[in-house]
């Protein structure tokens, strides 16, 4: 038999104590981790039906000119996204950031209802008229990977 | 002339730098006084050489001379003046020029106040500078050159984003920047540790003083960011957990546990290997942060415009850093491994755990920031990690990290008398909870577990270190109490001040963030609202035109009980030049509360997106990190036992 040391004993308590705390930590980071992950979906992704429904994701595109409606009295406002092959319906309720404009490019986060039509929480966008998100920057690039303008 | 003159000194500096960074190599073919010598003298020319040449660049910008590039990208003559001068830090190469600034005043600093380091360790730690001043000085020669210039010369600049046109944001790049760069100081520090296989315990008390001051202006820095956030950004919130956030807190983090495990070592010359490690680990966050906000890969408020070779270039050297000095730590640090004797009930393991959790938040920080990253640079998917994500694990370390505070106050070194600590802190806990269930039901009437929660832990450090703080007086032979303030040993002092502010901070976030009420409505002119006990009535709108912005201003009146006291006045400018539209909201505070408003859209004529937050204690935040600042302070400039027995001693 391995004769076990008051100090060594001491000493694998000490490492057992710490790998616990490891471990479990590690548990509740994978767990919050898994449970926090946004995924980004285009206007072609989303009319393809590879985004989920009613769920938590994110999508971008460029607000298309003269689709913006808001009403008079409270904060309802809707307008179309597109990218380069299809457009989307998008329905938000609060203030919009500074930045938001037609033909700008915006990135929202919140759900689908159906295959066209998603409901904002969060719009973003940001503050310079030259900035473009690059998440709609990629997706505005043409097969050549020049920014297609109109 | 400019071009030239800014050029030819920033050459100068980098071949200055090489050659410091050199005389490593020659340690031993010429003398220790020698080489101190040379590397003392050549620190302070690099220093002086890019003060002037960061003076000739403020000097163009206050002249509006655009035949810098970089001053016509971010200038206007009709800029306010202070404007003009931040504006020098106000873009990339600007702020890599103030980077490289700050880092020639840290070694100069070191070369004038390390008399109580041999020479040997200082000559290697400033040729480390060196090579990191080498380093950033290529890189704004060759990539990022605020002296480019631009042909045809434009009449008038492009102006500086608006973004930037405020008090708050003239002094948070420099104040974070000093923190940021400040953690060079340890690394350097480590790397020759490491280099010499030497170290006493002298040093390490030291360096304590180098790591409180780079955590004091990282935390100036941060606070000051959060500050200009909530009064500039028009939706009340102060953290947003951004990645550029992030990257100036996750070194913060690895640096606060650095303050703890220092303690250690110095008190008990164990955890050096470790705290030589997590000084190494500190610096290549900063390093990190400095290449995530210049790279350009980032989505973020701070993501201006950017240049994707820039951060390739940052990536090579970071690697390169974090990659040399953990090769050099894992083939040397065995030397640096003492052993002692400690208990679980005492000081040395509390901090051990302290450390542990702070390294596990950060790390989980890390991997929120970078894993997005990876995997859309990786083709993998366009991901991003949710606020929630970091507020969820974020207080669910930070809760044993504050329940930890007043243990690790009243413990000892080596064994603390269990059972009296045990009852001390029981006293504590149970007065906290008190405390807490009397102010909660009294005020807020509500029961939120997690509230009580943070609440009765905030109290309990605070409650700890106050009876601390009077123990100590009450224990003084002196009868006169002003001077028995002064007779607190000021590690002791600045300890417990910035664990109170800690205990304040949390108490303002977990209260502001709980019980805030906001509203955003549309608003009819002369309509009003209810906030609260608050009635705000929208008066009216009215243009006001500035020097480089027009805005529209909206009146508020408030009244509470029908009684007037208090009018509003956000605004929504439109700036000139880059057509930009900003926020400013109008904010009234007072201890119990702030009340803020800000002007949305205008829906038509006379109706406007109007938002208002009533947010409770919110003020208790900026008091809790002014106080740990003040900590900072008295950590900084107070003497500490050690030096005090030195200087009778001679």
């Amino acid at each position: 038999m391995i004769k076990i040391t008051k100090k060594s004993k001491k000493r694998i308590i000490r490492i057992s104590i710490f790998f616990f705390a490891i471990s479990s930590f590690s548990a509740l980071l994978i767990y919050a981790f898994s449970k926090n992950m946004v995924y980004f979906y285009t206007p072609s992704q989303v009319i393809e039906k590879e985004a989920p429904l009613e769920k938590f994701i994110r999508v971008g595109g460029m607000v298309k000119k003269g689709s913006v409606l808001r009403s008079n009295n409270n904060l309802k406002i809707s307008f179309k996204i597109y990218d380069l092959e299809q457009q989307i319906n998008v329905m938000y309720e609060g203030i919009l950031p500074d930045l938001f404009a037609e033909g700008q490019g915006v990135v929202m986060t919140g759900r689908l209802i159906n295959s066209n039509t998603f409901i904002a929480d969060e719009v973003l966008a940001k503050h310079d008229e030259n900035y473009m998100p690059p998440e709609v920057a990629d997706m505005m690039k043409d097969a050549n990977g020049e920014l297609y303008k109109k | 002339m400019i071009t030239e003159i800014g050029n030819f000194l920033l050459s100068i500096s980098a071949s200055l730098s090489l050659c410091i960074f050199l005389s490593l190599f020659l340690k031993k073919t010429i003398s220790n006084e020698v080489r101190f010598l040379f590397c003392k003298i050549a620190s302070h020319i690099i220093t002086f050489l890019i003060f002037i040449s960061f003076v000739l660049l403020s000097y163009a910008f206050l002249t509006d001379d655009f035949s810098l590039r970089y001053v016509a990208n971010n200038s206007n003559v009709s800029l306010e003046n202070i404007y003009k001068f931040s504006a020098v830090w106000g873009a990339h190469e600007g702020s890599i020029l103030l980077w490289v600034f700050v880092l020639s005043i840290w070694s100069s600093c070191i070369v004038l106040f390390s008399s109580s380091i041999p020479k040997v360790i200082v000559s290697d730690m400033l040729s480390i500078m060196g090579i990191l001043l080498l380093f950033f000085l290529i890189f704004i020669l060759f990539s990022s050159n605020p002296f480019d210039r631009i042909f045809p010369i434009p009449i008038n600049g492009r102006d500086l984003n608006p973004l930037l046109q405020d008090p708050g944001l003239i002094i948070h790049p420099p104040m974070l920047y000093i923190g940021y760069v400040g953690t060079s100081v340890p690394f350097v520090f480590a790397i020759s540790i490491l280099l010499n296989e030497n170290i006493k315990l002298e040093w390490i008390s030291w360096l304590r003083k180098w790591v409180i001051s780079s955590w004091m202006f990282l935390t100036i820095g941060i606070s000051l960011g959060s500050w200009w956030a909530y009064h500039e950004l028009g939706w009340g919130g102060w953290w947003f957990w951004d990645p550029v956030e992030n990257a100036s807190f996750m070194p913060w983090l690895a640096i606060t546990a650095l303050l703890h495990s220092l303690i250690v070592s110095e008190k008990r010359g164990i955890f050096i290997s470790w705290s030589i490690l997590l000084a190494i680990l500190t610096f290549s966050l900063s390093l990190l942060g400095t290449f995530l906000v210049r790279s350009g890969i980032l989505v973020s408020v701070h993501a201006f415009a950017n240049d994707p070779e820039r951060g390739m270039y940052i990536l090579i050297f970071l690697s390169l850093i974090i990659g040399l000095s953990l090769g050099l730590y894992f083939i040397k640090s065995r030397s640096l491994i003492f052993e002692k004797e400690y208990t679980v009930s005492s000081k040395e393991f509390i901090l051990l755990l302290n450390n542990l959790f702070l390294t596990i938040t950060t790390f989980a920080i890390l991997l929120g920031t970078l894993y997005p990253l990876i995997t859309s640079s990786l083709n993998l998917g366009k991901i991003s990690v949710g606020a929630p994500y970091f507020n969820f694990i974020f207080s669910a370390l930070m809760l044993p990290i504050v329940f930890l505070m007043s243990p690790a106050i009243y413990s000892t070194w080596k064994k603390t008398n269990y059972s009296k600590l045990t009852k001390k802190l029981l006293t504590f806990l149970f007065y906290s909870i008190v405390i807490t269930y009397i102010f909660m039901n009294f005020y807020f009437k509500s029961d939120i577990f997690i509230v009580y929660l943070a609440m009765s832990l905030a109290f309990f450090t605070i409650i700890s270190s106050v009876a601390k703080l009077l123990l100590i007086l009450k224990n003084s032979n002196n009868k006169k109490i002003i001077s028995n303030i002064f007779s607190i040993p000021s590690s002791m002092l600045s300890n417990l001040l910035a664990h109170i502010g800690i205990g304040i901070l949390i108490i303002g976030i977990t209260l502001s963030n709980y019980y805030s009420i906001q509203k955003e409505v549309a608003m009819q002119q002369n309509s009003q609202i209810l906030v609260k006990d608050i009635t705000i009535k929208f008066v009216d709108v009215k243009n006001k035109i500035s020097k480089n912005y027009t805005s529209q201003v909206g009146v508020f009146d408030a009244y509470i009980n029908n009684d007037y006291f208090i009018s509003f006045f956000p605004e929504k400018r439109t700036y000139n030049i880059q057509k930009n539209i900003m926020t400013e909201a109008a904010i009234n505070s007072t201890l119990l509360r702030d009340i803020y408003v800000a002007l949305g859209e205008n829906l038509s004529n006379d109706t406007w997106v109007v938002r208002i937050y009533y947010k409770p204690y919110i003020q208790l935040l900026w008091y809790g990190v002014l106080l740990m600042i003040l900590g900072g302070l008295f950590g900084i400039f107070g003497r500490n036992k050690l030096e005090k027995k030195l200087n009778n001693d001679s």
